[in-house]
């Protein structure tokens, strides 16, 4: 009989667990390049809109705020970075998350892409990739 | 460059104005009615990036941006008319494509992308962006 036996080199396994957390480090890197991007790019009347972006990776409701009855400057630029901040917070592991989608569930987030021609989404595509 | 951003809009909107079997473009800042019940085709220049292409004094730039089309078509006549432009579009300004336009200088804009989005309804209209990412050094 053959045999051959293999050692499995500590070193290496430290060395795979580094990368992982390299990968997860350059994954919330770019959720966080995209984040202030979005909320940059983003008009501020009453804030509903730029309050309105949230990172989903699939489950819940997206957060949408109609600016009806609301008044000016309600809502700033740093709570919808906030917004998004914590949900890069809340995503358990980036190794186990296949998708993360950024969405502005707003009723008038449509208008301020085209009609208004504010175009956020078409350049944080652009810019990102 | 004072003048890149005139000379890159002016590329892009010639190559537009010079393809076939499209309805009437609205430029920006350009007066136009739409007649209900006709296509267009709205436009707009949106430059994203400058950035230096290399490290060093005086480096040359690279300029990024997204030309985006909204194809307007009448509302309640299905989608295949704008669908056909928004095609022609696409075809037009195909990934890898490289426009050349001479202004205060020549310039060669180069295609990266091309996509269009879902179609939406905007009485009286129903409507598809057509997004097109181009780059150019200067």
């Amino acid at each position: 009989m053959m045999k051959a036996e293999i050692k499995i080199n500590n070193t290496l396994q430290r060395k795979l667990k580094r990368l992982e957390q390299t990968v997860d480090d350059r994954v919330q890197d770019k959720l966080v390049a995209i984040a202030h991007t979005a909320v940059n790019l983003s008009p501020v009347d009453t804030g509903a809109y730029v309050s309105s972006f949230s990172f989903s990776t699939g489950r819940g409701r997206p957060r949408g705020k109609s600016s009806k009855n609301l008044a000016k400057g309600q809502y700033s630029r740093e709570e919808g970075l906030a917004n998004l901040m914590q949900d890069i917070q809340r995503i358990p592991s980036f190794k186990n998350t296949t998708r993360i989608v950024l969405r502005n569930n707003a009723p008038h987030a449509r208008a301020v892409e085209y009609k208004h021609g504010y175009a956020v989404f078409t350049k944080i595509r652009n810019i990102h990739g | 460059m004072a003048s890149i951003h005139k000379d890159i809009r002016a590329a892009l909107e010639v190559h537009l104005s010079n393809q076939s079997g499209l309805p009437s473009i609205a430029y920006e800042n350009v007066p136009f009615s739409p007649t209900t019940g006709q296509s267009y085709i709205q436009c707009r220049y949106i430059p994203t990036l400058r950035r230096p292409a290399v490290r060093g004094l005086n480096p040359q730039q690279r300029y990024d941006g997204v030309f985006q089309m909204l194809v307007y078509s009448p509302e309640g006549t299905g989608p295949a008319t704008a669908e056909g432009y928004a095609e022609t579009l696409l075809e037009a300004f195909e990934a890898t494509t490289k426009i050349e336009y001479t202004g205060s200088e020549t310039i060669t804009v180069s295609i990266d992308y091309a996509e269009r989005q879902q179609g939406f309804l905007d009485t009286p209209w129903y409507y598809i962006p057509v997004d097109i990412g181009w780059y150019t050094y200067k």
